[in-house]
């Protein structure tokens, strides 16, 4: 049987990450806007990493994994579902997608009886829901997505471990992504005094 | 009377069965797990997975005991090869394959999905009056991991009319517990508290309601639920608030599921619909959907409570079902496959994009 006692020990963090690097706080409007912040994300990501997506239920975790799973290449008619209940979807694309949601899962020891190591050894990218339940299973190269906010918006905070060229990729193509939702924030909502 | 004895370990539960070759179910074993789990707060697939190995002999012992039966007994043996979370499916199989060959038993690979679509051909235990499925039907199946309607017309036979885009019902019920801090599992004390609530109080979104096809998606009530409960402020809820937002969003759920069902039984001209997966534990549900059955003129097959959340008698009577037609799975074929979509051959490598 479990020990209780070993619930109550102290948690390793996400915030014990050194050399977290911030790279771009931008708003999305609306869910379909966040899938496709994701999608425009997508290419710039190296092939074999970690997205870890930090958000409360119903902050749009799922639908900001279901823009990077699309861009990589699963067609529209293979639903992106929550993958909450069988913890894992694995989408055979050219380079595996791997969606993770680590909400049912307790610490790491639980994500080795599964085989998540198996799957990060395979290569690709492994997109985590509820990265803070298990942090220790983090790796050290990661792109971490904070979502927050309520009502229709949302704001997404972008920080990563990842080392350079990685680094400088990402931060442009997000720069590309803040300058776009800009301009359509210029035309659709200035007011001129 | 020979019998098959069904296993089945795809996610949190440990369970075995005896069924007999004409459908009488002589035991069914689960070793539920909800006293670990509740102590966290959610399922522990790591606990679960853990438990499989250490419970499914006792567990397998168990149904032969409770069915009086020795291993000679046995016609074959039926185990759940997906979809499912791949290491708890290796744990079934392997023990499956290991009793096959002891005891010179065929081996018969059954779909988890396909289990839960067949299940109400079992008769009702206690009401052995009440109709069982009997195919051509529509089949809604909604449980913490699926919710899809197929339409049935015979074993092996299957169309997908719909499915989830997003969650399933009963992640969408556990999540909205969950965000009012009702207990696990969120899916009954939603059912239990909702009698005390008023179901129009608060008008949560009906996903997809409007939309012409049979898919469904649950994820925006999740974030209505969530809107809501930031816009009332941090102050504590009283029981009486909990009963209407739970009544409310079970109310929101159990409309789209009773409609596409309904819409779906009219479409594909069927006199029969078949409620079945974990969430068809739903009071609500299953009042709901048989007024609307009862309306349209169409019988309501309600599979029986303890086939209808993860269960192994669903398993061995989809095992006797392919034993009577001669369908065996050879062992060096049988394999777990996670991402397994009805329909796919058993026991043959199907690797699909995903």
């Amino acid at each position: 049987m479990t020990q209780p006692e070993s619930n109550q020990m102290e948690k390793p963090q996400l915030s014990s990450f050194t050399n977290t690097a911030f790279l771009a706080t931008l708003v999305s409007r609306s869910a379909p806007e966040t899938e496709k912040i994701a999608g425009e994300l997508a290419a710039s990501l190296p092939a074999n990493c970690v997205v870890a997506l930090i958000g409360d239920l119903g902050a749009g975790k799922t639908c900001f994994a279901r823009g990077i799973i699309r861009a990589k290449g699963v067609p529209g008619h293979i639903p992106i579902t929550s993958p909450t209940f069988v913890i894992v979807n694995a989408y055979d694309t050219e380079n595996p997608v791997f969606h993770f949601d680590w909400y049912r899962i307790s610490d790491s020891l639980e994500l080795d009886a599964i085989g998540y190591r198996d799957f990060l050894e395979q290569g690709g990218i492994c997109i985590v829901e509820w990265p803070q339940n298990a942090p220790d299973a983090i790796p050290k190269e990661t792109l971490f997505v904070h979502i927050h906010g309520l009502g229709e918006s949302r704001t997404i905070d972008f920080y990563t471990t990842l080392p350079e060229p990685a680094l400088t990729e990402i931060r442009s193509v997000l720069t590309q992504i803040v300058s776009r939702l800009l301009d359509v924030t210029d035309i659709n909502q200035h007011t001129p005094p | 009377m020979k019998c098959i004895l069904g296993i089945e370990t795809s996610c949190d539960e440990t369970a075995a069965s005896v069924v007999e070759l004409t459908g009488t179910v002589r035991s069914n074993v689960v070793a539920t797990q909800i006293p670990v789990h509740a102590r966290y707060g959610g399922v522990v697939p790591e606990l679960a997975s853990r438990n499989h190995v250490m419970s499914i002999l006792p567990v397998v012992r168990e149904a032969l005991n409770s069915a009086y039966l020795s291993w000679s007994g046995l016609a074959a043996i039926a185990v759940t090869q997906g979809p499912g979370l791949i290491g708890a499916l290796l744990v079934g199989i392997q023990t499956a394959k290991s009793l096959a060959y002891a005891f010179k038993l065929p081996l018969i690979a059954v779909d988890h999905v396909e289990a839960h679509v067949t299940a109400a051909m079992l008769s009702n235990p206690k009401h052995p009056e009440m109709p069982t499925a009997t195919p051509p039907y529509v089949a809604m199946v909604a449980s913490g991991g699926h919710t899809a309607l197929y339409r049935v017309d015979a074993i092996g036979n299957y169309t997908v009319l719909g499915h989830t885009l997003d969650d399933a019902a009963g992640e969408a019920f556990d999540k909205v517990a969950k965000m009012m801090g009702l207990p696990y599992p969120g899916g009954l004390a939603i059912d239990r508290v909702s009698r005390e609530g008023n179901p129009a109080a608060i008008a949560f979104p009906r996903g997809m309601m409007g939309a012409a096809n049979l898919d469904f998606s649950f994820s925006g009530l999740k974030t209505a639920v969530r809107n809501y409960l930031a816009n009332r402020g941090s102050f504590p809820l009283s029981s009486i608030e909990i009963a209407d937002i739970a009544a409310s969003a079970q109310e929101a759920i159990v409309d789209v599921l009773v409609e596409k069902t309904i819409r779906a039984a009219r479409g594909e001209h069927v006199r029969q619909v078949v409620l079945s997966g974990g969430v068809a534990a739903n009071h609500r549900l299953r009042e709901r959907l048989s007024r609307r059955c009862e309306e349209e003129q169409v019988q309501v097959v309600l599979t029986p409570l303890e086939y209808c959340t993860d269960n192994a008698a669903m398993v061995a009577n989809l095992g006797r079902l392919f034993y009577s037609r001669g369908e065996f799975t050879s062992p060096d074929a049988l394999d777990a496959y996670a991402n397994l979509r009805i329909g796919s051959p058993r026991g043959i490598r199907v690797r699909e994009s995903p």
